[in-house]
C-alpha cells in the first residue's frame, strides 16, 4: 500500500509542479548566494593573499638595522579564508580577520574600517547556508502545509479512507515522497554549488565536514517537512495549518535567536572595549593584583639581571639591558591581555551557552551553530586564530627583543629567517566537541517530530 | 445489507438524528428525500463511518460501523454531490490508484472496461481528470465502486448539476448495479429522479424519518403531495 500511495504522490508533485516551483526558486537563490559567495571569497582571497604577500615582502626588505625599529615597524598577520566561508560566514564579517603586530601594543583582531559597497555586497547576507537555514524550511512549509489538509478539503480523504487506508498509512505516504523530495531537493542545491566552491577554495576541507555538513542541513529540512506534515494532519484546514506553521518558523527562526542573544548580553554584558582597555593598562602599569607596579617590577628585574652577570651597573652588563626590560615588559603585557582576553572569552561563552541550551527547543540555532562551526567561521575558529596569531606576535617580538639583547644586527639575513605565521585550523573533531548540545537538538528533533507526526495520525500504525 | 436501528445522533443541543429505523436490501435503491438539515447526509456519514452515533447503530452487512469500521468500509462505496478525485491524474489512474489501494489489481484492460461500462467515453479515459466535467468524474467513481464490488453504494446529492443526459445514463448506471445485487441508499432533492429510480422512498424532517414508500406503487404527482404535506405539518 505505501508504494501505491509514494507513487501517487510522485505523479501529483510531478505533474501539479509543485516540485518544480518549490525546487527552481530554491536553487536560484542558492545560485545568487553562490555567486556572491564565490566573487566576494575570490576578492578577499585575492586581497589577503597579496595583503599578506606585500607585508612579508616589506618585512624581509627592511632596511631597519636596529631590531627595535623593526619591532616599531610591525607587520601585518590576516587570517586565511576558510574555503566554506562563502558557504557560511559566521561571525567573521564581525571578529575581524587582520591583526596588527608591533613592539608595546596588544592590537585586537580587526576589520577594515571602510568596505566597498560593490554590487557583490549587497547580496554579502545572503550565503548558502542563511539560504538553507531560514528560506528551505520556507519552501518546506509552503510545500507540505496542506498535503493533508488538501486532501480533507478537496474530498479525496473521504475516498481513500473508504478504501480501508487509514490516517497513519496517508501521512506515511506523504512524508516518505515528501522527505526523499526535500532531500533531494537539498542534495540538488549541493551538489550543484558545492564541488566548485570546493575547487575555488584556497585551503583544503576534509570529506567529514562535508559529509556532516550534509546530513545536518538534511536532519534539518526533514524536522520541518515532519512537523509540516504533523501540523497539517492536526489542523482544522490549510489556513489554521499555515499560520500554525508561519508561527513556528517566526518563533524558531526570528525571535528566538534575537531574543537569546538579548538575554545571553542581558545576563552576561561584555565590558566595554575602552573599558576593558584602561583596565589592561593600569593592569601593567600598576600589576594585575594592583600591588606589582611597573618601576618595582623593573627595579626587580634590573636586580636580578646584574646579579645573574654580576656586575653592578647595566653599562657593564654584556647584554643591552633595555631590550631585556623591553621584552619583560612584553611577558608581562601578556600576562595581562591574556587574563582579561581569558576573561572575555568567558562571558562570550556564557553568552553561547545559554544559545546553546536553548539550542536544545530550536532546532535553526541548532544548525546555524553547527554549520558555522563545520565551515569554520564560527567564534571557536575565531578565538583559535587569535590566539594562534598573538603566539605567533608575541614570538615574533621576542625574537627581535632577543636579537637586540645579544647586541645583534637585524640584517636582510635576519628577517628572511622570521618564520612566516603559518595557521592551521583545529581539526573536525575538535570543534565539534563544543557542538554536543547541538547535534543533540538535531538528533532529538528528528524523531520528535516523526512523533508529533504519530500524534497528528492518531496513533494508529503506519502500516 | 444496510440497517439503522434506532441510530440518533445530537450534535450539541441539537438532535441531527432522532431513533432512525431503517433498512435496506440488497438489490434495493433506497432514495432519502427531505429539505436541507432533514438528517439525510447524517444518516450516509453514520453509515460511512464518519460521523458516531450518539445511540443505536448502524450496520452494514450485519457489521456495526462503530464498533469495526474498517470491516464494514470494506463493503461500501460511496459517491458523494460533488467526486473529487485526484486532478492531475487520469481518470484510468484514478481508479487504478483506489482500486489498488483495497489490495487488489486489475489488468489495464480491466480497468478500461470497467471505465468504458461506467459510461466514460473512451477518449477521456487517459485525460487528466481536471479536464472532466461533473458528469463524467461521477462515472469514474461509478466505476471505483463497481471495481471494489462493494454490496452497498452510498450517494448524497450525486445528480445535482448534472445534465438531464448524464443524470439519465447515471440512473442507468445505478440501476445495474440494484439489478447486481447491490443495495443503494441516496439522499437526494429531486423528487422525479427518485421517483424514476428507487424501489423505496423514504421522507425525512428534522431528523426523523417519517413515511417509507414502494415507489412503484405512487406517481410522481402522489408523491409531490405527499412530501408537501409532511413538510408543512408540524411535527
Amino acid at each position: 500500500m505505501l508504494k501505491i500511495l509514494v507513487l501517487k504522490e510522485w505523479r501529483m508533485a510531478l505533474r501539479s509542479q509543485t516540485l518544480a516551483a518549490t525546487l527552481f526558486p530554491l536553487l536560484v537563490l542558492l545560485g545568487i548566494a553562490f555567486t556572491a559567495g564565490c566573487i566576494q571569497q575570490s576578492r578577499l582571497h585575492l586581497e589577503r593573499d597579496s595583503a599578506n604577500a606585500h607585508f612579508r615582502m616589506q618585512w624581509e626588505q627592511l632596511k631597519a638595522g636596529d631590531p627595535h625599529s623593526a619591532a616599531h615597524f610591525g607587520t601585518y598577520l590576516f587570517k586565511p579564508l576558510a574555503t566554506l566561508s562563502s558557504f557560511d560566514k559566521g561571525v567573521d564579517d564581525i571578529s575581524g580577520y587582520t591583526m596588527r603586530v608591533e613592539a608595546h601594543i596588544q592590537h585586537s583582531m580587526a576589520t577594515p574600517p571602510l568596505r566597498p559597497a560593490d554590487a557583490y555586497l549587497r547580496f554579502g547576507n545572503l550565503t548558502m547556508a542563511s539560504v538553507l537555514q531560514l528560506f528551505f524550511p520556507l519552501f518546506i512549509l509552503f510545500y507540505c502545509y496542506n498535503s493533508y489538509t488538501q486532501e480533507q478539503a478537496s474530498g479525496t480523504l473521504r475516498l481513500l479512507l473508504l478504501q480501508g487506508v487509514g490516517k497513519a498509512a496517508i501521512l506515511l505516504g506523504k512524508a516518505v515522497l515528501h522527505l526523499a523530495l526535500v532531500n533531494g531537493m537539498l542534495l540538488c542545491g549541493l551538489l550543484l554549488y558545492l564541488p566548485p566552491l570546493l575547487l575555488s577554495g584556497s585551503t583544503p576541507v576534509s570529506i567529514a565536514r562535508i559529509l556532516l555538513l550534509v546530513i545536518c542541513y538534511a536532519c534539518y529540512g526533514s524536522i520541518f517537512l515532519l512537523l509540516g506534515m504533523a501540523v497539517s494532519a492536526g489542523a482544522r484546514n490549510g489556513r489554521q495549518s499555515l499560520i500554525i506553521l508561519a508561527g513556528i518558523w517566526l518563533l524558531w527562526n526570528v525571535i528566538a535567536p534575537r531574543l537569546t542573544a538579548a538575554i545571553g548580553e542581558r545576563l552576561h554584558p561584555l565590558p566595554s572595549q575602552h573599558a576593558l582597555q584602561e583596565k589592561i593598562e593600569k593592569a601593567i602599569r600598576m600589576g594585575i593584583h594592583g600591588d606589582d607596579p611597573r618601576e618595582e617590577r623593573m627595579e626587580k628585574l634590573r636586580e636580578r639581571v646584574l646579579k645573574q652577570y654580576q656586575v653592578s651597573d647595566e653599562r657593564q652588563l654584556p647584554v643591552n639591558f633595555d631590550a631585556i626590560r623591553m621584552q619583560a615588559n612584553e611577558d608581562y603585557a601578556q600576562l595581562v591581555y591574556d587574563k582579561y582576553a581569558a576573561a572575555t572569552d568567558s562571558i562570550i561563552r556564557l553568552q553561547h551557552s545559554i544559545t546553546r541550551y536553548v539550542a536544545l527547543a530550536d532546532p535553526y540555532l541548532a544548525i546555524r551553530s553547527i554549520s558555522m562551526t563545520l565551515c569554520g567561521t564560527d567564534y571557536a575558529h575565531h578565538w583559535h586564530f587569535d590566539t594562534s596569531a598573538r603566539r605567533y606576535r608575541n614570538d615574533f617580538i621576542r625574537r627581535l627583543n632577543m636579537q637586540l639583547a645579544s647586541k645583534g644586527k637585524a640584517d636582510e639575513n635576519f628577517y628572511m629567517a622570521t618564520p612566516q605565521f603559518d595557521y592551521h585550523p583545529p581539526d573536525t573533531f575538535t570543534v565539534l566537541r563544543g557542538q554536543v548540545w547541538q547535534l543533540l537538538s538535531l538528533l532529538l528533533w528528528l524523531p520528535l517530530s516523526f512523533l508529533l507526526l504519530k500524534i497528528a495520525a492518531g496513533y494508529e500504525t503506519f502500516l | 445489507m444496510l440497517q439503522a436501528i434506532a441510530l440518533t445522533r445530537h450534535f450539541g443541543q441539537h438532535t441531527a438524528l432522532h431513533a432512525l429505523n431503517l433498512e435496506v436490501g440488497k438489490g434495493e435503491i433506497f432514495c432519502l428525500l427531505g429539505p436541507n438539515g432533514a438528517g439525510k447526509t447524517t444518516t450516509i456519514n453514520c453509515f460511512l463511518g464518519f460521523i458516531t452515533p450518539s445511540s443505536g447503530s448502524a450496520l452494514v452487512n450485519g457489521i456495526d460501523v462503530a464498533q469495526h469500521r474498517q470491516e464494514a468500509r470494506r463493503h461500501i462505496a460511496y459517491i458523494p454531490e460533488t467526486v473529487m478525485l485526484y486532478p492531475y491524474l487520469s481518470g484510468l489512474e484514478n481508479l487504478q490508484f483506489f482500486h489498488a489501494l483495497g489490495g487488489k489489481a486489475f489488468t489495464k484492460d480491466r480497468y478500461i472496461q470497467l471505465l468504458l461500462d461506467s459510461g466514460l467515453q473512451e477518449t477521456a479515459i487517459h485525460r487528466r481528470v481536471q479536464t472532466y466535467s461533473k458528469g463524467m468524474r461521477q462515472k469514474v467513481s461509478i466505476a471505483i465502486a463497481m471495481a471494489k464490488k462493494a454490496g452497498a453504494l452510498l450517494l448524497d446529492e450525486p445528480t445535482s448539476g448534472l445534465d438531464p443526459r448524464a443524470s439519465y445514463e447515471f440512473s442507468a448506471l445505478l440501476r445495474r448495479f440494484s439489478i447486481e445485487g447491490g443495495a443503494v441508499l441516496m439522499a437526494t432533492h429531486d423528487l422525479y429522479h427518485a421517483r424514476a429510480i428507487a424501489t423505496r422512498i423514504g421522507i425525512m424532517k428534522e431528523g426523523r424519518l417519517l413515511t417509507v414508500m414502494e415507489a412503484t406503487a405512487i406517481d410522481h404527482y402522489s408523491l409531490e403531495s405527499i412530501y408537501m404535506e409532511h413538510m408543512t405539518a408540524a411535527l
